[in-house]
């Protein structure tokens, strides 16, 4: 099963980018030309200062895709397997694991984007980026999968979640600190309250403080950051303990 | 050695009707202001019903009944595919289901790839693919073809690939559903050799067919369902005897 897995993830990998000339290439090419595109038209619209707008951007970028890619695009993770789950008795878990491995791989691979932009702007932060990651990917691994066994199974009973969820998405994105910085979020004391307390800001600060910024992420992003995982980690176990018998009538 | 065996003891098995009544809002609201008739609600199906069987080493078992009897939720059942309602199943041994084999297979990567994912998929490692893989490619007999991606293979060769490799590989408890190789008159007769090979090998194996010839030749149990029970039970020729008698009943009727 193991094997089988491994298998999986690297199909995965492969079909994305079959018969295209750059092929993962484009998980680095992709993203930091979509930074210098929106650096350019942050920096003209709302005077943005473009050098430090584009790797924080471009961090924005990369962890949205995170999010979009459990909560949204983790819906067909077990409905796409169904030719293997009619024939095999593995646990379903295995399906969604599977996609949470190559979305993971494939954010590890854009994170060389980034690090471009840190290495042309202040290589020293580099050191401290590279410290402290392990421990955030981790963090994101368990949000990622948990992201995307919640996404999977509720598709295969509900259909109407990949059409819902796009919209649920598109407004936690505009109330949080993704391209937006946090200037923007200082006019009214409400909305710089909620700021202050939206896991997503402190998920980002994970990326960005040290990359960014050069110092480690505050004891508040990894508290707030943990609860959120520990949050979703909690639903999904629950969602797959209810769900994993009869899900195989529903596909 | 342990000794292996399935042991099914009052097992009930249904499909729950729930997934085939949902309604969409718009049923829900025009039926609560009577603007149309409310949707009739399709009852559970129970599949298999107080079900009790055991199946020791050494038993080729053959499973026959009519379309609906429960024959392939039997095999799906004791695979652990199917949640039971209630009763216990017991497997002892390391199982091998050859059902839907056409299923799951990647359109764009070529037929070498494929035997190697549908060998992991059956639990093999690597190295044991690796082995077999000559044998397999010789067995389909496609020569070059096998390093095409096979969506540029006819269904015939898609099924030559599928039943080589699915039956390359041995198991303890061999479960088969059916499994009919097509292709022309040559390949169906080494087909049919290959599956007898895979049926000897294995401890316990569990055949549904609607081929009675077949299951007269490689069973020394045959069991007939009706309705998610067993109506009878034991030797081949007599149970196959007692079934081609219902059916001729039931047509005169």
């Amino acid at each position: 099963m193991r094997y089988f897995l491994a298998h999986l993830v690297r199909l995965d990998l492969k079909n994305k980018y079959r018969r295209s000339k750059l092929g993962i290439l484009w998980s680095i090419v992709y993203p930091l030309g979509l930074s210098i595109i929106m650096g350019i038209v942050f920096s003209v619209a709302f005077n943005y200062d473009i050098v430090s707008y584009m790797p924080y951007v471009l961090s924005g970028i990369l962890f949205w895709d995170l999010v979009s890619a459990s909560f949204s695009g983790g819906a067909y993770s077990i409905l796409g397997n169904d030719g293997f789950i009619r024939q095999c008795n593995h646990p379903l878990t295995m399906y969604t694991l599977k996609s949470s491995l190559v979305t993971l791989i494939n954010f590890i691979i854009s994170m060389v984007a980034l690090a471009i932009w840190v290495i042309v702007q202040n290589p020293m932060n580099m050191i401290i980026g590279l410290v402290s990651l392990p421990l955030t990917l981790i963090i994101f691994f368990a949000f990622v999968w948990a992201g995307t066994t919640i996404a999977g199974y509720t598709c295969v009973k509900y259909r109407d979640y990949p059409m819902m969820i796009p919209l649920i998405l598109q407004v936690i994105w505009y109330v949080s600190p993704v391209f937006f910085q946090e200037d923007l979020f200082k006019s009214n004391e409400i909305i710089y309250t909620w700021f202050k307390w939206n896991p997503i800001t402190h998920m980002l600060n994970l990326i960005r403080e040290p990359f960014l910024n050069g110092k480690l992420p505050g004891s508040d992003d990894y508290l707030i950051s943990l609860s959120l995982v520990l949050i979703v980690a909690i639903w999904a176990y629950r969602i797959n303990v209810n769900n994993k018998k009869d899900l195989i009538f529903y596909l | 050695m342990k000794k292996l065996h399935i042991y099914m003891d009052n097992v009930d098995m249904c499909y729950p009707s729930n997934v085939y009544n949902a309604t969409t809002l718009k049923q829900e609201i025009f039926s609560y202001l009577k603007l149309e008739k409310p949707k009739p609600l399709l009852k559970d199906v129970h599949a298999l019903k107080n079900f009790t069987l055991h199946v020791e080493q050494g038993e080729r078992l053959g499973v026959i009944g009519h379309n609906g009897s429960g024959k392939s939720t039997l095999l799906k059942t004791i695979a652990g595919i199917y949640p039971i309602v209630s009763g216990d199943i017991d497997v002892q041994g390391k199982i091998k289901a050859l059902f839907d084999i056409g299923l799951g297979f990647d359109l764009e990567s070529t037929g070498r790839e494929n035997i190697v994912y549908r060998g992991l998929l059956l639990g093999a490692s690597p190295q044991e693919i690796e082995a077999k893989t000559k044998e397999i490619i010789d067995f389909t007999e496609l020569g070059n073809f096998i390093d095409f991606p096979i969506k540029s293979y006819s269904s015939g060769m898609l099924v030559r690939l599928a039943f080589a490799v699915s039956t390359s590989l041995s198991g303890e408890i061999l479960l088969l559903d059916e499994v009919v190789a097509a292709g022309d008159a040559a390949f169906m007769e080494k087909a049919r050799k290959r599956m007898l090979d895979l049926i000897y090998q294995a401890s316990i194996m569990v055949f549904v067919t609607h081929d009675l010839a077949m299951a007269e030749q490689v069973c020394n149990r045959v069991i007939m369902l009706d309705h998610g029970n067993i109506v009878a039970d034991g030797n081949p020729k007599e149970i196959i005897k007692y079934y081609k008698n219902h059916m001729a009943k039931k047509c005169e009727d």
